[in-house]
């Protein structure tokens, strides 16, 4: 009993030094910077006009308030979210926005399982882990993307 | 004398193999790996650790064992936010184990029961599942049957496996995350979207999970129903 606890526990020792080699860094990586455009940026919209052609949207919800972002009629276009935490570090996440859907860019969150999330799309949405979400979990950050008339709904049902 | 050493030697070595296996967690991206195809999700082989502790300590040593885990790893590897996470897992995983670590058979009714529910939500929000959410569906389904049978096999069966236990543990970590999740994102929707498939997924690990500690108290020769050594090979 003994001699195979001590062989067990060895055993994991050894695993976990190869693993540790193996796999190199594993500390959390260094926060990435996101790219200064440079360009003036799509504002937040917080209410949809008569004539606005959209047919779609990104609303973004943080602790700090919530907006829509439309997605564009052609190109792609992206856009940063900057936030400061409680714990006084800046939160950086850079969306990309397409006519078709949205993915998550950039982040300096840890971890940056947001940009693992991948590509939204009006396709894609129902067969999403996440349905038509990306979350940012470290920086309370979440993007969904809406058709007009959803977005309309949440607007008048008030956001959340 | 000798037997309190001996508990604290075995305390010892659980706390250093959970920050070990917790750093292998954190070192192998699962997530990444399957192409961001569950968010954050983990191999939870740290929690195995809690498995074991559950069948060899009293449930108060089980308590403080996951509670040195939580607070070292998170100062180690995390933040704040990172301890409230697994905390919440580590308190609702354990509680569940330690509840039914006596009686597998009603864990895995009960995981067979969630998961059952939570197909039923995922193809009740989509009916005809596609891509990603087929494969969740099907492991949840997988997860459900499982469930079931391990429940008839060990109430009507001679099977005595810890697997229910194992599968109860992880799908209560996930419902501890996700709750945290939603109540820190005040996204309550993350409870009928994000936790069905998390189930079905925690359910899949859950098993697996539970063979591996079920090979190493059987190698260890510790009978899981009594927590003593000596007993027979459970081949």
């Amino acid at each position: 009993m003994k001699n195979k606890l001590k062989r067990f526990f060895g055993m994991m020792v050894i695993t976990a030094a190869i693993l540790t080699a193996f796999t190199g860094n594993l500390m959390i990586p260094a926060a990435g910077k996101a790219e200064e455009t440079g360009q003036e940026e799509q504002p937040f919209l917080v209410q949809i006009a008569e004539n606005d052609p959209s047919i779609a949207y990104v609303l973004v919800q943080t602790n700090g308030g919530a907006g829509l972002l439309p997605l564009p009629l052609e190109g792609e276009y992206k856009r940063t979210v900057r936030q400061v935490m409680d714990d006084g570090t800046e939160a950086v996440n850079v969306l990309h926005l397409t006519a078709d859907g949205f993915w998550m860019e950039e982040s300096n969150c840890p971890g940056h399982d947001c940009m693992e999330e991948g590509e939204v799309t009006l396709e894609n949405r129902e067969e999403r882990i996440l349905w038509n979400m990306v979350i940012c979990l470290p920086h309370q950050l979440v993007a969904e993307l809406l058709t007009r008339e959803e977005a309309e709904r949440m607007l008048s049902d008030g956001i959340r | 004398m000798r037997k309190e050493t001996g508990k604290i030697a075995l305390f010892g070595l659980l706390v250093a193999l959970a920050l070990i296996l917790g750093l292998i967690d954190r070192a192998v991206p699962v997530s990444a790996l399957l192409g961001g195809f569950i968010p954050g999700i983990k191999l939870g082989l740290a929690n195995t650790v809690l498995l074991y502790a559950v069948y060899l300590m009293d449930w108060k040593s089980c308590v403080l064992l996951m509670l040195t885990k939580v607070v070292l790893s998170g100062l180690i590897f995390g933040s704040l936010n990172a301890i409230l996470y697994s905390l919440a897992g580590g308190t609702l995983s354990l509680t569940v184990m330690l509840a039914v670590r006596k009686k597998p058979e009603n864990a895995a009714l009960g995981a067979a029961v969630l998961s059952g529910a939570a197909l039923i939500l995922i193809l009740r929000r989509n009916p005809r599942p596609g891509g990603q959410m087929l494969i969740i569906a099907i492991l949840t389904g997988l997860a459900g049957i499982t469930g079931a049978v391990l429940w008839a096999l060990m109430k009507f069966g001679p099977l005595r496996s810890i697997l229910g236990t194992s599968l109860a543990g992880a799908v209560a970590h996930n419902v501890g995350q996700v709750l945290v999740a939603s109540a820190v994102l005040h996204l309550p929707r993350l409870m009928t979207t994000y936790l069905p498939p998390l189930i079905g997924a925690g359910a899949a690990v859950g098993i697996l999970t539970g063979l591996v500690t079920e090979r190493v108290l059987a190698a260890l020769r510790i009978h899981p129903e009594t927590g003593k050594g000596g007993g027979k090979d459970e081949e």
